[in-house]
């Protein structure tokens, strides 16, 4: 494999993606754009704990740190999954791109997984943006023990599982272009209810944690508090760790399969450039 | 301009928005299922903090009104970027339909399709969470919820209209319009826990205004001499939208047309 032609072309998609996400407008504008969301959202969350504070009477500072880390960190795969998945979309309906995509780059699944880097790098940038915000608002400030390669690791990670699901779903929306949109939002709404977001998965009803175990967040949002905060100890590191890359690599193999099976079925059915004219 | 054909206009255009929109099922399910699955989330970090039930009433009722902003935001404000998408709005323009009637009937459509999809989060979340509202306050409620649709939907149709002037950008404002309007219109929480500044900027917005009010009914048992000045807040924003989103409409119209980017796409 040349490593160097690969990387060009993952420069280049991320160019095509950077240039797409920004170039509506004026840089300044863009930033805050790019953080209006991810601002008002953690606000929002924060002022949840904030109205249990002041309903109960009492503060609960792990439960704040569990609120504000969990949405905080959503930032990363909720951007990194719309990234991908919102492309077929995108591209197919409002462009009119796919067909030039599919003709010019050897493969569409490795083009989905490159237009998402950006994606996580701002949602990354995002995730720490809100965390300073939402320990403000909240009135916590915990001294942070960060563990900088678990960090780095489950970012990675993260980036391979997170991808490889919004992969699989892209290959569902190749057929259908007016469920695009609503199987990238449910993907990421579904990651947020059983991922240990905002409250912890097992206080899910039996039906739904298991699907929780079978999706990688919750291991992932675990670790990711943990690495900011070695002192919050989410049970088995280790064993997270471990259950975590089985999940990951179940799911990277998936996408591999699933994605090229669908992707010859919908030529073959001749649906890959048919529009719903939204 | 002919008010007849005005009618007319606002009634083709409301048919074919609750027409289409209720001609595949599935879809329905999707816009039931999909708040569900956030307001779930926030019932549950609710109960796992412990937090008095009515927090729960908060919340669902929150989700089903955010539905009808989401609907203002992307059903109405963005709806004329997609029909410069498509092309439609070319023959929009050239017909001598009313571009107020277009829209009016756009809002209609809008209103009926996500109240049956508001409607059905409030019944399977409250079977879901086992949630129990106020009956006996309902007339006062429903006045509430009609005065704010119709706030609402005013400031729609001046949403509207900036689309014929921008479009992509434009989208990116209709994205930059739902976090910050879920956070001031206590979503997930009574707007009394904002500092009061905050509770201020809250009071000129009508999700806000309506929201709070049919929370006060439908949980606290408000009467409507409770709810007059959140009646009149939001009869006085209506009047003052209506106005404003007509003379914007006409303004953008114009402005679009001189600067040639009425049905310029992708820019």
């Amino acid at each position: 494999m040349d490593v160097a032609k690969l990387l060009r072309r993952v420069y280049a998609i991320s160019w095509l993606s950077w240039q797409e996400l920004s170039n509506w407008t004026h840089p300044a504008i863009f930033m805050a754009y790019t953080l209006v969301r991810p601002i008002f959202g953690i606000l929002l969350y924060a002022y949840i704990y904030v109205a249990f504070a002041i309903s109960s009477g009492k503060a609960n500072p792990s439960a704040a740190f569990y609120l504000i880390t969990g949405v905080s960190f959503y930032n990363y795969i909720g951007n990194g999954i719309y990234g991908v998945v919102w492309v077929i979309h995108e591209e197919r309906d409002h462009y009119r791109l796919l067909k030039y995509t599919y003709v010019s780059y050897p493969s569409l699944q490795g083009y989905l997984a490159a237009r998402g880097l950006v994606h996580y790098v701002i949602g990354f940038i995002l995730s720490l943006v809100s965390i300073g915000i939402g320990f403000t608002v909240t009135g916590l400030s915990p001294s942070l023990q960060p563990n900088i390669p678990l960090l780095i690791v489950n970012l990675i990670v993260g980036m391979a599982w997170c991808t490889s699901i919004g992969i699989t779903v892209s290959s569902l929306s190749l057929f259908s272009s007016e469920y695009g949109p609503l199987i990238s939002e449910s993907v990421g709404g579904l990651l947020f209810l059983v991922g240990s977001v905002i409250f912890p998965a097992k206080e899910l009803p039996p039906w739904l944690y298991t699907l929780s175990e079978a999706l990688p967040m919750k291991e992932w949002m675990e670790l990711m508090r943990h690495s900011i905060n070695t002192s919050y100890v989410p049970g088995n590191v280790q064993g997270l760790l471990v259950s975590q890359l089985m999940k990951a690599l179940f799911y990277v193999t998936l996408s591999y399969v699933v994605f090229k099976a669908l992707d010859r079925l919908v030529r073959l059915k001749g649906g890959l450039e048919a529009t719903l004219e939204h | 301009m002919s008010k007849w054909l005005f009618i007319r206009a606002a009634f083709a255009r409301a048919y074919v928005r609750i027409k289409g929109g209720n001609r595949e099922p599935s879809w329905i399910l999707w816009e039931v299922v999909l708040p569900l699955l956030m307001i779930s989330s926030v019932v549950y970090a609710y109960q796992s903090l412990k937090a008095p039930p009515e927090y729960i009433g908060f919340v669902i009722l929150g989700g089903a009104m955010m539905s009808f902003w989401f609907n203002v935001l992307w059903g109405m404000g963005s709806s004329l970027y997609w029909e410069k998408e498509t092309g439609n709005l070319e023959a929009f323009m050239t017909t001598p339909s009313p571009l107020e009637g277009l829209l009016l009937g756009m809002a209609i459509g809008g209103m009926v399709n996500t109240a049956t999809r508001a409607l059905s989060i409030i019944v399977m979340g409250s079977l879901f969470f086992n949630v129990k509202f106020e009956i006996l306050a309902l007339p006062s409620a429903l006045l509430i919820f009609l005065l704010t649709l119709l706030a609402l939907y005013t400031l729609g149709i001046g949403l509207a209209s900036l689309y014929l002037m921008y479009s992509r950008s434009g989208w990116r404002a209709s994205e930059l319009l739902q976090e910050p309007i879920m956070f001031i219109s206590g979503l997930y929480y009574p707007l009394s826990v904002l500092p009061t500044f905050l509770q201020i900027i809250a009071s000129l917005f009508p999700l806000a205004v309506g929201l709070d009010g049919i929370r006060k009914a439908l949980i606290y048992n408000a009467s409507l001499a409770e709810l007059g000045v959140h009646v009149l807040l939001l009869v006085m924003m209506s009047v003052i939208l209506a106005f404003t989103a007509r003379k914007l409409l006409r303004y953008m119209e114009w402005k679009a047309k001189i600067e040639g980017r009425l049905i310029l796409r992708w820019m």
